[in-house]
């Protein structure tokens, strides 16, 4: 490209911890969601393990009674709030900035405020472990077993606390990303021509805007239940548990449509790619994960039909729940039609990204079952809504995120992952994955309860759970194959170019790993995959001609003169804000010292972040 | 100071820190209505102790409505001074809001003070508890509202010009939210008690 009119601009140090802690560059934030989400994984997945081990045999003594709960919540809880969601927040904090041409997020430094304050709610969570026992009634928290009552321990509280803190992390990196979305694409790069990456994160963004509130607001009300002695959850004296179930599936459900939209995204971006085609029907995909989102806010109750809802309620419910099959089978039929007749390149993001359409019809299949209030009342709170969830989070959103780190990885880091040990990666998480899981439908058709920590020998139950167990060592094998893989290739990894798959957008037109400042030039977008526009010309609808496309396609606006480019500078205060808030929360749970001290670091960083200027260079030339 | 950030999409010229202030207040109305709707679930459920009806006053919460209708006026005064390029004039409206929403918390205090006395506590019954919450929460919204004014009023008075009046507008809007929240707040709790 050229660039050489362009002055780039000073760019900010990037060695040593303090520029990683003091960074707003999105492509760092991106980064470090990635590595705590990655962390926490292994830590949910330890759980998970034990959870199995447990398991695996009638009468076990490995995990029981309350350890056993602490690590079923603390798995449920950290897989949610603390691997899904933030790798997913990471891929969209790198990507999206740059498939929509743009230089960072729409508020750098409240990106890097989210970002902190992920990583610490998150070990504040887990350091519930060390001081007094981890949370133990479920992720759902179902009152009044959270009620002072029945949970007398703190971990309750660091359960309640460390979710509004992460709470707090969602909705600043859903008002960034809806507002660099809506206000930042490159010219030309109207809405009908975004990649669905980028639309499904939009809409996820306003899925957590619209549900977190409702938990945030049911939390704040166990709180003042289980400390300041009101009334809100406790039936003995007027107050109602299925408030509590009301308000938190009025977010859990939404929950999970924040856990698989973006996901549906990155296999939307994947798919086209390796079979060398347009995403078939590209405005029928964009507008499903719309319409998946509204009726995401109308079907909360269908976790609550056996709570004694009138049949009315349940009808309708349950009707709502089976139209999401309506747009969710929009976009497998669509996903499939791209892969129809394509050059397909069966690259471990392909394999990855073609494993998820599969899997995540099996879980939406069991999904239509549990929508039946009849089948729910025969199967509810057995194994078999177990299996249901793992195959649409698991096999749907994790095969997912595994198919974005392969496909983006080299743009990341310059480096591909080793397709060897990718391809044995996915062998082995697909075969534990489905022998994990897939027994669990059978195990809950058996009548096996969710959430025990053992079961009695002769129910017929234990060649399946053992079969279960066996696939999650397996599945976690894989998981160690990925990890080796990810940090054999950063050293050793074969060099990328800067457009490694031949990609459709525009964050492979930039080098890998980018500039700091994304692109010299702001590229000026003609369609819905402009990478393509600079290399081929041709037909759009019949093959590719791989020819280089000539002047005529860089048009008017991007040979005009760009303003200066000004990086955002790096800042402490956001690290500051976040370490306060968590202090903060320490202190109502620990000892009280900690909240001025939680207090006063919230204050000053505030301050000082309110009159240090973003842009000092800008500011000194004005 | 330049300009936040350019606009580079033409289909959306709003300032980012506008929208993304309305977007804050979009996820807002979320929370106060969970807050709100457990107060209706749970307000008329009394097992023992004072009941709503027997409780609530509408004196002052009658007038701390006028309050803060007037404080919403004092708001658009500022903005509207400081487009015309009328800083202090805008930093004297901004202080008048900013001290009507004092008054709304010491008017708030004195009829929580009320309450005591006469043996509304949030733990004496669901009422109270849904009481004190949903218009406790309103009320921290309008200290932290007072905060903010007070710190874009004498704090930052020095970056307040006709070209960056975004910092009084952000302010603004949420401080008229807050306002809308009062209002659905005594409706539902005070006039319909």
């Amino acid at each position: 490209m050229a660039s050489s009119a362009v002055a780039l601009p000073r760019v900010y140090e990037e060695r040593g911890l303090l520029s990683w802690l003091t960074t707003v560059d999105h492509k760092r934030i991106g980064i470090l969601y990635i590595l705590g989400a990655g962390f926490f994984a292994l830590i949910g997945g330890l759980e998970a393990l034990f959870i199995r081990t447990q398991l695996a045999v009638p009468n076990n003594q490995v995990l029981v009674g309350e350890a056993y709960n602490q690590v079923l919540t603390m798995h449920g809880t950290t897989m949610v709030f603390l691997v899904v969601m933030p790798v997913l927040a990471g891929l969209g904090n790198y990507v999206v900035p740059l498939m929509i041409g743009a230089r960072d997020m729409a508020y750098p430094r409240l990106n890097a405020f989210g970002v902190w304050m992920f990583l610490l709610g998150g070990l504040f969570l887990n350091l519930s472990f060390l001081l007094g026992g981890a949370p133990d009634a479920g992720w759902f928290g179902y009152a009044p077993l959270t009620a002072k009552t029945f949970s007398k321990g703190t971990g309750i509280d660091f359960w309640i606390l460390g979710l509004q803190l992460l709470g707090i992390s969602s909705i600043t990196s859903s008002i960034n990303f809806v507002s660099t979305i809506l206000l930042l694409r490159a010219p030309g790069l109207t809405l009908n021509r975004l990649p669905l990456f980028a639309w499904t994160t939009l809409v996820t963004a306003f899925l957590i805007l619209f549900a977190m509130p409702s938990i945030s607001a049911a939390l704040f009300l166990l709180f003042l239940d289980r400390h300041l002695g009101t009334h809100f959850f406790n039936p003995a004296a007027g107050g109602d548990p299925l408030l509590w179930q009301h308000l938190f599936w009025f977010f859990g459900h939404p929950e999970v449509y924040i856990m698989i939209l973006p996901a549906m995204g990155i296999v939307s971006e994947v798919l086209p790619v390796f079979s060398r085609k347009p995403l078939f029907g590209y405005t029928a995909v964009a507008y499903s994960s719309v319409a998946i989102g509204f009726i995401g806010f109308t079907v909360w109750a269908h976790h609550m039909f056996a709570v004694g809802l009138p049949d009315v309620v349940n009808a309708f419910f349950s009707a709502a729940s089976m139209l999401v099959a309506v747009p969710t089978a929009i976009k497998v039929f669509n996903w499939i039609a791209t892969i129809w007749g394509g050059a397909v390149r069966y690259r471990t993001p392909f394999l990855f990204a073609a494993a998820f359409v599969a899997l995540f019809v099996i879980g939406g299949l069991s999904g239509l079952f549990l929508a039946a209030v009849p089948v729910d009342w025969q199967v509810t709170d057995t194994y078999f809504v177990v299996a249901h969830f793992h195959y649409t989070l698991f096999g749907g959103s994790m095969f997912a995120i595994v198919a974005g780190i392969y496909y983006w990885f080299p743009k990341i880091t310059g480096r591909f992952l080793d397709e060897r040990l990718g391809r044995l990666h996915f062998a082995l998480q697909f075969i534990g994955f489905n022998l994990t899981f897939f027994p669990m439908h059978f195990l809950g058709l058996m009548g096996m309860p969710r959430r025990i920590y053992t079961y009695a020998p002769g129910l017929g139950w234990e060649s399946l759970n053992l079969l279960a167990t066996i696939g999650a060592f397996i599945l976690a094998l894989g998981f160690v194959v990925f990890f080796a893989n990810i940090a054999r290739s950063l050293v050793a990894g074969e060099r990328a170019p800067d457009d490694p798959w031949d990609g459709h957008t525009l964050e492979w037109l930039t080098s890998s790993p980018p500039p700091p400042y994304n692109f010299a030039r702001i590229p000026v977008v003609h369609s819905r995959r402009p990478a393509w526009d600079r290399k081929y010309t041709g037909n759009p609808h019949a093959r590719p001609v791989a020819e280089i496309a000539g002047e005529n396609d860089r048009q008017e606006g991007e040979d005009a003169p760009e303003k200066p480019i000004h990086l955002p500078a790096p800042s402490i205060w956001p690290l500051v804000i976040a370490a306060g808030l968590t202090v903060f929360a320490l202190g109502l749970v620990t000892h009280w010292l900690f909240i001025p001290i939680g207090i006063l670091l919230f204050a000053v960083g505030l301050a000082r972040w309110a009159t240090q200027p973003l842009f000092p260079e800008a500011a000194s030339h004005s | 100071m330049a300009s936040h950030h350019p606009v580079a999409s033409a289909e959306i010229a709003v300032d980012s820190r506008k929208l993304g202030v309305w977007v804050f207040l979009a996820s807002e109305v979320i929370f106060f209505a969970s807050l709100i709707v457990s107060y209706l679930v749970l307000h008329n459920r009394v097992t023992s102790g004072p009941t709503a009806h027997e409780a609530l006053t509408l004196t002052i919460p009658t007038i701390n409505t006028m309050i803060l209708l007037t404080s919403s006026v004092a708001m658009v005064l500022a903005l509207a001074h400081l487009r015309d390029g009328n800083r202090r004039a805008s930093i004297a409206w901004l202080l008048t809001t900013a001290w009507l929403g004092i008054c709304f918390l010491i008017l708030k205090a004195v009829e929580y003070s009320q309450h005591l006395h006469e043996g509304l506590t949030p733990s004496v019954n669901v009422f109270g508890s849904a009481y004190y919450t949903v218009t406790g929460f309103h009320a921290a919204h309008v200290a932290v509202g007072v905060i903010w004014i007070l710190s874009v009023a004498l704090g930052l008075r020095r970056r307040l010009s006709p070209q960056n009046d975004v910092l009084v507008e952000t302010v603004g809007l949420y401080w008229h939210f807050v306002d809308l929240v009062w209002v659905a707040i005594f409706m539902v709790v005070y006039l319909l008690r």
